[in-house]
């Protein structure tokens, strides 16, 4: 299995991906840890450059991990994807589901007013599991307008869900949201809030 | 009627038309019609009214038969060049989101504009194949394009056809992946021969660039 973060920009450092490798490691020794970076500096673990083409800015250099290039750097089998704004509490594995694309079900969105045509959904994709090589339909849609998608959408929750992308989501209790009452789960997530690396140390 | 009242009137009718027909169909997308509203904004009129009143003093009409857009998008600067240009003179729309091209034909309609053409291609690969055959190359999106293809267009046209260039510093969209933090960057990125104009418009939240040469 490859255990996979993005870190583009510098919203992000090495420490963070660090830190979550740290944690996950303990869970998965024997997973291969893998980070997609435009900056290697300081990353503790196995690198791939980001793909020259197209230039991608912020959350969408994601959808970049369903592109052919990853196959052809010779990665295979089974993914399991982490945003870096999360925190590992607990092995995770009995929440984590497999086969086709799985992101995770937004529960604390479950009440929220969503009007059609603000194109907002009630999932995120801060914990992702596929298969690679078996997803690559999203990336070659998303480069099939690729401008047009992101003037349409904010993010690319938002795409998956109104590209009608097919996809399962977690076992419920995976993650807590930090910004919302707080759930028990393996995961704490800081999706949307300011995220410290130093907050918590491991 | 003016050309801006008909270009107005033209872009209601498209946009009622996606209203009308998402109420009977459930893929129809809304969005376009916010898309449309704003490529046709008091910012997109400004912007384009200043390109043509500054390139039309460089362009040579006796020589001019073929202009393309880079990136046209519903090819509102088409609408508002071509009245000012020879009508034997074409003016060539290049997206790469065919349904801009759709939607660009309903903005034009009624209008006296018989020589604007649109094609559904990447931009880049578009000029590759038929470098040779412009006189003017306009591209006012290049904060949207790979710097390599846009330094790659400019080497191979031939050297005495006139490009007018556009870039901005709104770095905070999301698809604006070439942007320039000053003008003076912005025209050494492009390499060109020679450079007849460049200019900075202040725009509320951003600055626009245009570079005129060859």
């Amino acid at each position: 299995m490859n255990i996979i973060f993005v870190k583009h920009g510098d919203k992000y450092s090495a420490e963070h991906v660090n830190r979550l490798y740290h944690q996950l490691i303990q869970y998965y020794p024997d997973a291969n840890y893998l980070c997609y970076t435009d900056d290697p500096t300081d990353v503790c673990i196995p690198c791939m450059p980001v793909l020259t083409k197209p230039t991608l800015k912020f959350w969408w250099n994601k959808l970049a991990l369903f592109s052919e290039d990853l196959v052809l750097a010779g990665i295979k089998g089974r993914c399991l994807y982490f945003d870096l704004d999360m925190d590992i509490k607990e092995d995770p594995t009995n929440f984590i589901k497999w086969g086709g694309l799985n992101i995770l079900d937004a529960y604390w969105k479950a009440d929220m007013y969503i009007p059609k045509h603000a194109y907002d959904v009630r999932i995120n994709s801060s914990v992702i599991t596929w298969t690679i090589g078996e997803q690559n339909h999203i990336w070659d849609h998303f480069l099939s307008n690729k401008d047009y998608f992101m003037r349409k959408y904010a993010g690319i929750d938002r795409f998956l869900v109104h590209e009608n992308i097919e996809f399962n989501t977690h076992y419920d209790g995976i993650v807590n949201s930090v910004a919302n009452e707080f759930k028990n789960a393996p995961i704490d997530m800081y999706n949307g809030i300011k995220y410290d690396v130093e907050r918590n140390t491991i | 009627m003016t050309l801006k009242e008909t270009l107005y009137k033209n872009a209601l009718k498209a946009i009622e038309e996606i209203y009308v027909n998402s109420k009977y169909d459930p893929d129809v997308d809304l969005y376009r019609s916010f898309d449309i509203m704003n490529s046709v904004n008091e910012n997109q009129i400004k912007n384009k009214e200043w390109l043509v009143d500054t390139l039309l003093p460089y362009i040579d009409q006796d020589k001019l038969k073929h202009v393309v857009i880079l990136g046209s998008w519903y090819g509102l600067l088409s609408v508002m060049l071509q009245p000012k240009l020879s009508s034997d003179i074409e003016i060539r729309n290049v997206d790469s989101d065919k349904q801009t091209l759709m939607f660009g034909r309903k903005l034009i309609q009624d209008m006296d504009v018989d020589n604007i053409v649109f094609e559904e291609d990447d931009a880049g690969e578009y000029f590759f194949e038929k470098s040779d055959k412009f006189q003017l190359i306009i591209n006012t999106s290049c904060e949207h394009m790979e710097q390599d293809d846009l330094s790659l267009i400019i080497s191979m046209k031939p050297r005495d056809t006139l490009i007018c260039f556009q870039g901005n510093n709104y770095d905070s969209i999301q698809s604006h992946i070439n942007t320039h933090d000053s003008l003076e960057s912005f025209v050494d990125s492009l390499g060109l021969y020679k450079v007849y104009h460049s200019e900075t418009l202040e725009m509320e939240n951003y600055n626009r660039y245009m570079v005129i040469g060859i």
